[in-house]
Parts: structure tokens; sequence; C-alpha cells
């Protein structure tokens, strides 16, 4: 390791605007995310465009720190009233809420924040350990391989797609249409662009994810009459102690392995490794029956394995490039706009400001585990802010965010138009997700399949050129596979008593 | 809607749309160089496949509505949250109500530039807290002043972004 590049990642982390950045990214994070409707992807989305005259480093900070501290703020309204912030904080309902009924609300908080601070911190490690190696086999990537990497990163749609792959299909396609606005990367022709000079550059990142995932939301409240939200339990006085700490360290221990493995591949995210995490540690109690209960276990598994992905998932997107899930999605986006290029040519040419986000990611679990301590009770209660005021507010947010990249009204009528899609396909079932992923990865899936026809005169055999290729052919077979086997039979489950099929 | 009959309706609207993409707006829309020799580095040949792509899927809801509703498989039944209920306006209101917010941002758009993004973006907090039904002025006046003048103040004086006023520009 040169430790001159150490010494440069000192320099560039020891600023006082990270330290700040991290910790406004928890605080906001945690808020989003305790807020049932808005999702953590909306709130890097919002936050996305005020980093934008920020050094780079601080501005992929800020977005860590919202991502950190939205996958644990989600847990704090799933204990105290049962809706949970974000989905992966599904799971921690089943036994926190419980809990909260027992007046135990506080303790299922502090194991809450004690599993996810641990596992947050497992995962980071992992991060830091694991993402060098891959790179550095990442290296001996071409475009041939580099095609047949982004093909199978594409499969991770299947885990975005919730009940319906068709339709998740259905989006990505969208997306992939939206992706090829602009002038053609080999020939500079025109492409959908019919005379307006403002798609000649194709369709800007912020719009379109403004668009997509704060917009539809917003036009959403406008069908609603009345919501009612649950009366938050008391928190009660007795929190979390070192015993019951102990008493869960296993659960926290497995469930953290479990999302650092689930977290680094891509497209599986944290609600399937919060479930695994728990159904682990049920299977694996002496207690079983008292979980779904109010079983404290339940909660610190839940956590645990849902912030263990935390840190993984960004090793595929360091490492190769690529996203693991929306959230880092969105974060490849952000470093493109700084003009950065995740993946093994930055662990090649800016090793300094890696090892700076390394820093920086470490700090985030510290931060999480102060902003949690200290702040629970004024965050639960600024989740109570009446969504007729919450998202008026959003939306001057997105407003401001899509007009700052570029100065560009076109971006705010870009973004509108975006957002009447994404509700067209909120109303209609259509997940949001693929389209996101789709949009960001296709400029890249095409650029690499034309680079690596051209290497090869025209010839396709190039994308079966060696064992890289074959294995990332292999590997997305699988996928296919296994997420075409998963669908059916989530169908055949779902299937009410009485049809014709078993 | 049943849900059998909305895929039957999503999967003809995606062929529909794949059609119209494959026959009329990328022909329309993507220059092709005549000099090209391999047909899978054209410039309309990714468009293509994904005209393909957006076909397929939509066959696959096309063809899981239409089995679903030749089967008579009854949705599964919709379970509330006791504790957390939304009830939605009927459908006709809901989508007056939406049409009216689509119309807003438009009016917004075209507006911006003779009023100025922060008079604007008053303007349609105003409005929107007020439709969504905040029934305090005060509270719907200190959100549409506070919030876009503060967000003036960040992207402007701090980002150095600069936010037009139209109008007002003089104020600047």
């Amino acid at each position: 390791m040169d430790m001159d590049i150490i010494q440069q990642a000192f320099q560039i982390f020891f600023a006082v605007n990270n330290f700040i950045a991290i910790f406004a990214g928890v605080v906001i994070g945690v808020i989003v995310g305790a807020i049932p409707g808005m999702t953590t992807p909306m709130g890097v989305a919002l936050v996305l465009p005020f980093t934008f005259t920020m050094q780079p480093v601080t501005g992929i900070l800020l977005l860590l720190g919202v991502y950190k501290g939205g996958l644990y703020g989600g847990s704090i309204t799933a204990i105290l009233i049962k809706a949970p912030g974000t989905p992966a904080a599904s799971c921690t309902v089943l036994d926190g809420f419980p809990m909260a009924q027992k007046g135990e609300a506080q303790k299922a908080l502090d194991m809450a924040l004690y599993a996810s601070c641990f596992a947050d911190f497992m995962s980071n490690l992992s991060l830091i350990l694991f993402t060098g190696a891959l790179a550095g086999f990442a290296l001996r990537f071409g475009p041939p391989e580099f095609f047949t990497l982004i093909v199978f990163s594409l499969t991770i749609i299947a885990g975005v797609s919730g009940d319906s792959l068709a339709k998740g299909i259905l989006s990505a396609s969208l997306g992939l249409i939206l992706a090829t606005i602009g002038l053609d990367i080999v020939y500079g022709t025109n492409r959908f662009i019919f005379g307006e000079v403002e798609l000649m550059g194709g369709l800007s990142f912020i719009p379109v994810l403004i668009g997509l995932f704060a917009l539809p939301e917003i036009l959403n409240q406008f069908t609603i009459q009345m919501e009612k939200r649950a009366s938050a339990n008391a928190l009660g006085q007795v929190g979390a102690t070192w015993q019951d700490f102990k008493k869960c360290f296993k659960a926290i221990m497995r469930g953290s392995i479990i999302g650092v493995i689930l977290g680094a591949i891509p497209g599986i995210g944290g609600s399937p490794a919060a479930f695994l995490s728990y159904s682990e540690a049920k299977r694996t109690s002496d207690h079983p029956e008292t979980f779904g209960r109010g079983e404290i276990e339940g909660v610190a598994a839940a956590e645990s394995g849902n912030n263990g992905t935390a840190g993984a998932t960004m090793i595929p997107l360091l490492a190769l490039g690529v996203p693991g899930d929306v959230i880092t999605a969105v974060i490849l986006g952000a470093f493109m706009i700084h003009g950065l290029r995740p993946g093994p040519v930055m662990f090649e040419q800016n090793l300094n400001l890696i090892y700076a986000i390394f820093m920086g990611i470490m700090l985030s679990s510290a931060y999480l585990f102060i902003v949690g301590k200290v702040s629970i009770k004024a965050i639960s209660k600024i989740a109570n802010i009446p969504n007729n005021l919450l998202y008026p507010a959003v939306l001057v947010l997105c407003v401001y965010g899509a007009y700052a990249i570029h100065t560009n009204v076109f971006d705010v009528l870009v973004m509108f138009l975006v957002g009447i899609l994404g509700f067209a396909m909120l109303k209609l079932d259509i997940p949001a997700a693929p389209f996101l992923i789709a949009f960001i990865l296709g400029p890249l899936l095409e650029d690499n399949f034309r680079q690596g026809l051209l290497m090869g005169d025209g010839d396709v055999s190039i994308f079966f050129r060696n064992e890289i290729c074959a294995i990332f052919w292999g590997l997305t077979a699988f996928s296919v596979y296994f997420m075409v086997r998963n669908h059916i039979r989530a169908k055949r489950r779902k299937k009410p008593a009485g049809s014709v099929f078993p | 809607m049943t849900t059998a009959k909305r895929n039957i309706w999503i999967g003809a609207i995606a062929i529909a749309l794949a059609a119209l993409g494959e026959f009329v707006v990328i022909p329309l829309g993507v220059t092709v160089p005549s000099s090209i020799k391999v047909l899978a580095l054209s410039p309309d040949f990714w468009p293509r496949v994904i005209m393909v792509l957006l076909a397929g899927a939509g066959a696959m809801i096309l063809f899981q509505g239409l089995a679903a509703g030749k089967l008579l498989i009854a949705p599964p039944p919709v379970k509330l949250e006791a504790d957390n209920e939304v009830v939605h306006y009927p459908f006709k209101k809901q989508i007056i109500r939406v049409t009216a917010a689509f119309a807003g941002l438009f009016i917004f758009y075209a507006l911006s530039p003779i009023i100025g993004m922060v008079v604007g973006c008053m303007v349609l907090v105003t409005l929107a807290t007020r439709i969504l039904g905040v029934t305090s002025w005060v509270k719907s006046l200190c959100l549409a002043v506070i919030l876009p003048v503060a967000l003036y103040f960040f992207f402007a004086k701090v980002a150095h972004v600069p936010i037009p006023l139209g109008l007002f520009e003089e104020l600047r």
C-alpha cells in the first residue's frame, strides 16, 4: 500500500466539510427513513442537487450518510407505529411493534440502533477488505467483459421488480429507451432529438431520478382523501442494556454476515437480508415461539440483516462500477456528475479518493450511533409532520433540484414529464426501480457492446472470448433461471384457494 | 378494474408502444448513416432491440392478464392495516384532482420565465397545500414563503446557481 496515497486520502478526508456532510447526511437519512411514504431513494434524490458544488468526496459522503441513516430510520416508525419507513424495516415490525405495545419501545429502538451500527460497521469493514481485490481482478476487463458483466448486473432488475417480473422488464425497457435519447455515441447522429437542441446531450440523470422517485408520491397525495396514522406508542423508560446486547450478539453477528453476503450480490438488497437473518435467528433460537410476540432478538436479527447490506452494496459499485441496488445506482450517477467513474480504473487513477470515502464510511457508523442515541425522541416527532405540508415542501425541493444541475428550466419540464410517467407506473403497480437502473446501466451496456463489436470487427464471438465472459454468461443464465423459478413459485403461493392450479 | 383486466390493458399498450416505436418513431427519429457495414453497430440497432424487449414484456403481461381472466382467479383480498389506513377519493374525483395537479405543474413551467422560480414556487406551494387540505392560511403561507426563499438563498448565494427571478430580477 502506497503511504503517499494514504496520506493524500487523509488530507482529502480531514476537512470540516466532510465531517459536517456525513453528519448532516445521517440526520437527513434517519428523518427521511422515519417518515412513512418517504423512501431512501427519494431522500438521496432530493439531497443530490445540493452536492453539485461540493468536492466529490464531500458530496458522495453526504449521500452515503443519507443512505445509511435511511436504512436505520425506517425502523423507528416500524417500532413505534407499525409503519415501516423503508421496505426492509417491515421485518423489524414483527417484533418491534409488539415490544412497543408492551411499553418497551425504547428498548426495541435501542437494540435496533445497536444492531444497525454493529452490522453497518461490519459491512464497512468488508467493503474495505474486499473491494480492492475485486477491482484488481477487474483490471483485466475490456469492453466485452464489461458488456457481459453489465448484462449480468441487469438481472438485478429481478430483485427490484416486486411481484411481477414482466412489469419489471417493461419498466426497464422504458428506462433503456429514454437512455438512448441524444447523439449516437459512435456516429454522432441524432437519436430521438426531433429538432430539440436541449435533447442532444440526452436526458439529465437528476430530473429523471427526481421525477421517478419523488414526484409520483407527491401526485399520489392528490388522490388521498384521508390518511389515518396510528398514534405512536410511548417510548417507555427502560432502554436496552449490555446484557440484552450480549444476549442478541449471536443473532447480530449472523445477521451482519448474511447482510454482507447478500448485499454484495447485485439486486438482493436489505429486505431479503432482514428476513433471512430473522428466520435464521428464529430457527436457531431456544424459544422460537416468542418470535413475533415482542422478542428483542427478532429486532436485532432484522436490523443487523438490513444494515449489513449498507457497505456491501458498495463493493460491486466501487470495484466494478455496477450498482448493487437502487440507491447505489443513484450514487453511481452522483459519481458521474462529479466526473468520476467507479470501477477498476478509478482504483488506478483516484485511489486517494476511494480511501477518503472509506474513512468517511467508517465515520458514518459512529455518527449513526450518536444520532440514533441522541435524537430518537425528536425524530419520532418529526415523522408526524402532516403529509399535506410535507409533500408541497418536497415539491419545491424537486423543482430547485431539477433546475440546479444545468441551470436549465427544460430539466424542470423533463422532471414533470417523467413524474407523470412515474405516477402512471405507481398506479399501475409497475416498479420504478428497474427503470432507473436500466436508465443508468443502458448507456454503459450499449457503449461496451458497440466498442466490443468494433474491436472484433463486427464478430459477436468476441463476447465469448475468455473465461471471464463465460463466467458472466453462466452467472446471467443462473440468475435468470432462479429469478424465473422464484417468481413462478411466488405466484403459485399467492394463488387463492379454489384456483384451478395446485 | 380487476388486476387481470388492468394487466390486459398494460400488456396491450406496451405492445402498441413497441410497434409504434419500431415502425414509426425509430425510422423518423434515428438518423442512420448510409455507410453502416455491421448491422449491430447501426444507431437504430439498440433502440430496436429495446422495442423487442418492450413488446416481449407487454406480451407476457397480456398473457398473464388473459390467463388470470380466463381462469376466473379472484384477486387476493385487500387487507387493510388496521392502524395505518389510507382512504382514496372516488376514481372520478381522483382524475380531476390529479389532472389539476398536472395542469398546475405545466402552468408553473410556462410562467416561471415570467414570474420567476421563487414566486412561482410560492404560488405552487400555496395551491398545493390548500388542495391537499391545509385549512390554516398562516401555515400555507409560511411554508410557501419561507421554503422557496431559503432555497433561493442557498442556491443563489452559497452554491452560486443563478435562480431565475423573472419580473423580480431587479431584486437580485
